[in-house]
């Protein structure tokens, strides 16, 4: 009987717990080890975060999921792997303080990151003066906040909004982009329009390229580029924007910035809703003797290293090969060892890394959104399922994100007879310039606006809620 | 929303380094993002266009 952990429930969590039980039955054991006991359909904060949807649509209890699958749940958090033991373990820590060892045959690392909002002074909603909408309490801070700005404007107060990301290296610049386009829609539904100056930051080096290297698309018989297409729609809204942006400072009602080119300024704001950059969760690996390798194990940002080619990071970006990203996710010194999802350490970012004169890095990582989480967390299941139940020695799936697409959909409203979104799809996510004109597949990269895309929008976060539920033929929904 | 015709949609101010190269939708574009039957057909379009990527496959074993 072999014994799988997963840390973590998210996308790739959930996903990964869901595809091993199902394919090993009652022979072998599944064990979620999580904080929190709830799954949470991360791309719809964006709309708790404006208060057009309720923060529990967005989340659900996972206990009796698990109890329906027979996967082993502990609600408590990870502290020490120890991988080099002859019962290797994981040392879980309880709120009520008491900890466990958890022997495991296979572990998989999905636990998603760290808001390092201590990388910029005066960022975070908790010790600092913005917003954010990257876990549900802070969307729903973030929503009640919002809301006052709105009381001020309807009392006849003009108020500032600064959206974007708050440091050179964050990354989900997506889902900034988002919840912009929704803070204008639910201001200008109110009527409060005139009453709004709203400014995007971001890390990016133009706009549209999504820590994604940009996207070009096919339209009307032209290549369009996703530099033209966010332009147009922060045209259409009025938005003002500063890109190629590391935000240094955050005070109280002001930010300090610095661009590309070494050129300083601030902005103003009455409410600033910044994406913070990722950190791996910190976990110690302690290895035999009782050494912390957690540098053998793991990146300096603390994202676990896998089957990528790490070297590939110090060299320039004309050097960066789609060989570089990893394939199968296990870590090089145990292969029993997987990260998926965003605990994993990409080999660069996608997008070209840029540092200000006094060397700042002004670099968006690489996005590991919901798709690719589950799409990674799949792959690692079956390759898990094939060494349990085949005696594989390697694992024997791969999911590289420089061969699979992605489906990005940018909510840019909430309603169902006016609300609209972005849909963009890109294959492969990491481009190849090697292959193709423009870095991917044309016949496969494909981006639109319109309200069938919020319909869109709306549908998968349904669909996903009822498939990370394990409902009827979830299993064939896709990643 | 708020729009009422093309002039309103952006400051177009020429000579300036937005005015060399911009887009922006026109009003018609406008009301075709929001026309349901139009986008009732974009919405089983968007649909094909989802599957024909997800056809693509994502996970793989290693031999195919």
């Amino acid at each position: 009987m072999a014994r799988i952990i997963v840390l973590g429930s998210g996308f790739a969590g959930n996903t990964a717990a869901l595809n091993l039980k199902k394919a090993l039955g009652r022979k072998h054991e599944v064990v979620v080890i999580s904080p929190r006991k709830h799954f949470s359909y991360i791309p719809s904060w964006i709309w708790v975060g404006v208060g057009s949807m309720k923060p529990e649509k967005t989340q659900f209890d996972l206990t009796p999921v698990y109890e329906k699958f027979g996967i082993e749940f502990k609600n408590g958090a990870a502290e020490e792997i120890h991988p080099d033991s002859v019962d290797r373990y994981v040392v879980v820590k309880y709120t009520d303080g008491k900890t466990e060892q958890v022997k495991y045959d296979y572990l998989i690392n999905a636990t998603g990151p760290k808001l390092n909002f201590a990388a910029t002074p005066g960022l975070g909603p908790d010790e600092g003066y913005s917003d954010s909408v990257c876990s549900l309490p802070h969307a729903v801070k973030t929503r009640d906040n919002f809301l006052k700005a709105v009381e001020k404007m309807k009392q006849g107060k003009r108020q500032k909004f600064v959206v974007g990301t708050g440091h050179g290296t964050a990354t989900c610049q997506g889902a900034a982009f988002e919840y912009i386009h929704n803070l204008e829609f639910e201001i200008a539904k109110r009527g409060l329009r005139n009453m709004a100056d709203i400014t995007w930051i971001s890390n990016e080096p133009t706009l549209g390229d999504f820590g994604v290297g940009g996207v070009v698309v096919r339209r009307n018989g032209n290549f369009i580029s996703g530099k033209l297409f966010a332009e147009s729609t922060f045209r259409e809204k009025g938005i003002k924007w500063v890109d190629k942006a590391h935000v240094r400072k955050v005070k109280e009602g002001s930010l300090d910035y610095v661009n590309i080119e070494g050129k300083e300024g601030s902005l103003d704001f009455d409410f600033a809703m910044l994406i913070p950059p990722f950190a791996g969760i910190p976990i110690s690996y302690i290895d035999k003797d009782g050494s912390d390798i957690k540098s053998q194990m793991c990146v300096p940002s603390g994202f676990m290293k896998v089957d990528a080619d790490y070297t590939s990071g110090t060299k320039p970006f004309e050097e960066w090969k789609n060989s570089d990203w990893p394939k199968k996710y296990n870590n090089p010194l145990y292969k029993n060892i997987f990260a998926a999802g965003i605990a994993f350490a990409p080999p660069h970012p996608i997008s070209k890394a840029f540092k200000a004169p006094d060397g700042t890095l002004i670099a968006p990582s690489a996005p590991r959104t919901g798709m690719a989480a589950g799409i990674i967390g799949h792959t690692v299941a079956l390759s898990i399922i094939d060494m349990v139940k085949n005696g594989a020695e390697e694992p024997t799936y791969s999911a590289s994100m420089a061969e699979f697409g992605a489906i990005c959909i940018t909510s840019m409203g909430k309603s169902m007879t006016r609300g609209s979104a972005a849909l963009l799809t890109m294959y492969p996510v990491v481009p190849n310039y090697d292959k193709h004109k423009f870095g991917r597949n044309l016949n496969y990269t494909f981006g639109d606006i319109g309200l069938a895309g919020h319909w869109v929008k709306y549908m998968l976060h349904y669909l996903f809620i009822w498939k990370m539920k394990g409902k009827f033929l979830w299993q064939y929904i896709p990643d | 929303m708020e729009n009422k015709n093309d002039d309103d949609l952006m400051e177009y101010v020429p000579y300036t380094s937005d005015s060399r190269s911009f887009i922006a939708p026109t009003k018609y574009t406008l009301f075709t993002r929001l026309f349901i039957p139009w986008q009732l057909i974009k919405f089983a379009y968007y649909n094909i266009k989802m599957l024909k990527i997800l056809s693509k496959g994502s996970g793989r074993f290693m031999d195919e």
